[in-house]
């Protein structure tokens, strides 16, 4: 029964072909007397090879395993059959695989060995996840439509599997189809990385530098003062008093609510007054607190970390530089900062002992120029990064997210081949691709800085008793209604960009276990549930005989 | 749910069918309160003209559609249910196989979809492969197949779960001779083993071969319904067949036949048949072992075929050599028949 997989027969002899190309092309490298591992288009082709080679072996192990089990898992083994003889895999493979080798030569002109193999991350995970996404919207979409279109499911439909089983099996073919892939992928750009590594081996200083991209890296953001939204809480009723023109603004704005149009003042204080806090004035200190909290306390006792200053000195040259001093753990580190640059001091282990990281910033002020405040409001312009896990780990976290999301993505183009034609279901599944990609930009917005529970706009649901006016009532309610739809539509596309893998893995943020689960259960739990649901219903119901749009 | 008598294998009770547009507008009124029933172990033939109905019928029955209107039983169940499509095996009318797999995976992979384990998969795929005359074929992708030879696979697909009652719409479709034959003695075989068929054609010739009972349809409606017995009169006319006679004697006999007042309508010198021909010329190429990449002898139906529950029948094993269109062979334990009309006559 060898003969069973036979789709792969081509692929092998592929892969002998290309390891006697690999051969000859290494062993007239050397006899030119190049060293092979520096040689780019070697290392393209290794690349190209060792990839191929996985692919290979994980499509015989699939086969393998999915010749054991149910029905669902006859109708994936098929399904993937179907992309690997039709050469839909092979040639996605293929164009990964080139894409991942050919990386090097786009980031090769970047000088720095830091941002080069920092992009060379980000692009890697981000050809990856594009072609999967191009595999996943035809292949879910087209394998339904076309067996519907051309009455192949007739055959199938009619034996005694269940049509919500036979769904299920395609998406389950489609899943193992990508997570091999994204494995693939993995392994590949893992190994690619560390080539390019051990080639820059020479310049000392430059590998010193990339020690954190091995390594991720966890964003802690200084502590707001104490006390501050009691002070905002009383000096709110001091301005209401005060300035009589904005109260009656505040009072406009949420339609008579005294009670709202003071919960709005004091977000607006509070939003002030910590856009103060966060701008060192010249001639002022500012005193900044860190907490590592938890588990990530323990590791940061041993673990180094770094703090990240990048102020803003409003619009000034960046040969304009201004000094700070920055007083950490007892000693003071004068820095040199210009508009736009960036600077990394780093903390002695023994500074967070006790979770805890006190920073002083002057503002001495003056240089030729005139005095600039560093406005430091932002996530990455003040933040203290504390390194937690390694770049192995934080890529098979981001690869997990993605596998999610495109298990996701194949569950809208069943679900839509489920009731449209090829071309129909297509547009309509890349339209959901992109909005829930598109969502994340929304998402970013979002997320930065939340305000106290007490401020926030939802506290008050529009009818929890006394103050309100009822005049506009019906208005109100339906534009609140209408506003809550919106709201949520923009929290629920938002959750895709909440899990940013690729930007992650390229900025060595680390991905922590709580994102990879929350991923889990909203995108591939909430969302892929409710839309197989509904693929599933209309699937079970529909006549499979009349070919529709 | 219906009232189907316990001998009943499909009820029909007043079904209709209208296809409807994309705006729900009634088109096509397909099936038009239809009454039907099949009783167990019969072989029910359903015919019609293009377009009258009979695929519409035949899906409804699968669960493929949903009648607009009425009710059908099958096997005493809803029909698209998974307990009835487990006993039920369809061949469509037109062969929708995936091309990208070979033969012998897709009867596994159907076999599979049974519940079937991988040990009786691969023995009845092999059988079934064996049967339709494609042992070799069988290794290669179903696209490359050849119409008749999709054809055959599809009929073997019907079979692989031994099913009680087997639904051939236009089996012989691209079928050639020797193929059509193979059909009418799988449906007279699992007729024997107390199975029940529902067959379409326009071969209708070969559905008087092998039906008990036939349907005339037309624009959806029955026009007619009844065993082939009683349906088809007798004309009241006498055929002998003897070897070839000088004209003199011919004529001799006709002065002979006016005198008793008989009209002779016809006298022939027939010529071979262009079939008989055809089965001759493929017979001696295969025992000469010509090379073929298309179908091959069949073989022997299945033993696992009939195994079943069927408590009216024997289920002798039961060898099928190949006869003359005319003239099947039919071996059961040890006695032969031979028969000329009808091996069950
Ligand atoms: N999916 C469909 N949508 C609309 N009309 C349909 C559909 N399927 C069948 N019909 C119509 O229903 C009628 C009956 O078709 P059906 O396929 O049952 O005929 P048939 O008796 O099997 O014909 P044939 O001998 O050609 O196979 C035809 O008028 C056909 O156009
Ligand atoms: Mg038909």
């Amino acid at each position: 029964m060898s003969a069973l997989w036979s789709g792969l027969s081509g692929g092998t002899r592929f892969l002998g072909g290309s390891a006697i190309v690999l051969a000859l092309l290494g062993a007239a490298l050397a006899a030119s007397g190049e060293s092979l591992s520096a040689h780019l288009g070697f290392a393209a082709v290794v690349k190209i090879w060792g990839g191929a080679l996985l692919v290979q072996l994980g499509l015989v192990g699939l086969g393998r395993i999915l010749r054991l089990g149910g029905g669902s898992f006859a109708v994936a083994r098929v399904l993937i059959a179907e992309t690997v003889r039709r050469r839909v895999a092979w040639i996605c493979a293929t164009l990964l695989l080139v894409g991942l080798a050919a990386i090097p030569y786009l980031v090769r002109s970047n000088s720095v060995l830091e941002y080069r193999l920092s992009s060379f991350l980000g692009y890697s995970l981000f050809v990856t996840f594009f072609l999967l996404a191009i595999l996943t919207v035809f292949v879910a979409s087209g394998s339904l439509c076309e067996e519907i279109a051309d009455r192949r499911i007739h055959s199938v439909v009619v034996k005694p599997i269940g049509r919500v089983r036979f769904l299920f099996g395609k998406w389950l073919g489609l899943v193992l189809l990508n997570v091999l892939l994204l494995m693939v992928s993995g392994a590949v750009t893992l190994g690619s990385f560390h080539w390019e590594l051990a080639v820059a081996e020479g310049d000392e200083a430059e590998v010193a530098r990339v020690d954190h991209l091995l390594t991720t890296h966890h964003s802690v953001q200084p502590d707001r003062p104490e006390g501050l939204l009691e002070d905002v809480i009383e000096r709110s009723a001091v301005r209401r008093s005060r300035d009589p023109e904005l109260w009656q603004a505040m009072l406009s704005a949420e339609g008579g609510d005294e009670d709202q149009a003071l919960i709005h003042l004091q977000r607006e204080l509070y939003i002030e007054s910590l856009a103060q806090w966060r701008n060192v004035r010249s001639g002022e200190t500012r005193t900044y607190r860190f907490r590592v909290a938890g588990q990530a306390a323990q590791q940061a006792g041993s673990a180094p970390a770094r703090l990240l200053l990048a102020p803003f000195f409003g619009r000034v040259h960046s040969t304009d530089r201004t000094r700070l001093l920055v007083r950490l753990d007892g000693v003071e580190t004068p820095v040199f900062l210009g508009g736009g640059e960036s600077t990394e001091l780093s903390v002695p282990a023994n500074a967070l002992a006790d979770g805890e990281l006190v920073v002083e910033i002057e503002n001495p002020g003056g240089t030729q120029s005139g005095a600039h405040s560093a406005n430091l409001v932002g996530r990455d312009r003040l933040s203290l990064e504390v390194q937690r896990g390694s770049l192995t780990g934080n890529l098979a976290r981001a690869l997990a997210i993605l596998a999610i999301q495109l298990a996701f993505i194949a569950a809208v183009g069943l679900a839509a081949g489920t009731f449209l034609g090829l071309p129909v279901a297509v547009l309509l599944v890349s339209l959901v691709l992109f909005a829930a990609a598109g969502g994340g930009f929304f998402a970013g917005d979002i997320a930065q800085d939340p305000l106290p529970s007490h401020l926030s706009e939802h506290d008050h649901s529009p009818d929890d008793g006394h103050g309100h006016d009822h005049s506009i009532g019906a208005t109100s309610g339906f534009m609140r209604a209408l506003d809550g739809v919106g709201r949520s539509f923009i929290q629920i596309f938002s959750a895709w960009g909440r899990y940013s893998p690729i930007d992650a893995v390229s900025s060595g943020t680390e991905i922590p276990p709580r994102d990879l689960l929350g991923c889990l259960l909203w995108i591939g739990g909430a969302w892929t549930g409710i839309v197989a649901c509904v693929g599933a219903l209309i699937f079970r119901r529909r006549e499979i005989a009349r070919v529709q749009v | 749910m219906t009232t189907a008598t316990p001998n009943s294998v499909v009820e029909c009770r007043g079904v209709r069918k209208v296809f409807r547009d994309f705006w729900l507008r009634p088109r096509v009124v397909a099936v038009d309160g239809l009454d039907l029933t099949v009783e167990r172990g019969e072989v029910f033939g359903l015919l019609g003209p293009n377009g009258s109905g009979k695929s519409t019928t035949i899906k409804m029955l699968l669960g493929l559609l949903f009648p607009s209107d009425g009710e059908i039983s099958v096997l005493g169940g809803r029909p698209g249910t998974k307990e009835v499509l487990a006993r039920v095996g369809y061949l469509p009318e037109d062969s929708y196989l995936y091309p990208f797999l070979d033969g012998r995976e897709t009867l596994e992979f159907f076999a599979r979809l049974f519940g079937l384990d991988a040990a009786e998969r691969r023995r009845r795929a092999s059988e079934l492969l064996e049967m339709v005359g494609l042992p070799d074929a069988g290794l290669r992708p179903v696209q490359e197949y050849s119409k008749g030879m999709q054809r055959r696979i599809g009929l073997a697909q019907s079979l692989i779960n031994d099913p009680e009652l087997l639904i051939l719409d236009e089996p012989t479709n691209g079928l050639d001779p020797i193929g059509t034959r193979q059909v009418k003695d799988v449906i007279h075989a699992l007729r024997d083993r107390g199975k029940t068929v529902i067959v379409t054609s326009h071969l209708l010739a070969d559905v008087e071969e092998v039906s008990d009972r036939v349907s005339i349809l037309y624009g959806g409606k029955q026009r007619l319904l009844g065993t082939v017995d009683e349906l088809l009169a007798d004309t009241g006319r006498t055929v002998f067949e003897t070897d070839r006679l000088p004209t003199a004697l011919i004529e001799e006999f006709k002065k002979r036949l006016a005198a008793e007042g008989v009209d002779v309508h016809r006298v022939d010198a027939p010529r071979q048949h262009l079939e008989a021909l055809f089965l001759e010329i493929v017979r001696s190429a295969q025992s000469e072992g010509a090379v073929t990449s298309g179908a091959r002898e069949t073989g022997e139906i299945p033993a696992f075929l009939g195994r079943g529950p069927s408590p009216s029948h024997s289920t002798a094993p039961l060898a099928l050599t190949q006869g003359s269109p005319k003239r099947a062979v039919v071996t059961k334990g040890e006695e032969v028949t031979e028969d000329e009309e009808h091996p069950q006559a």
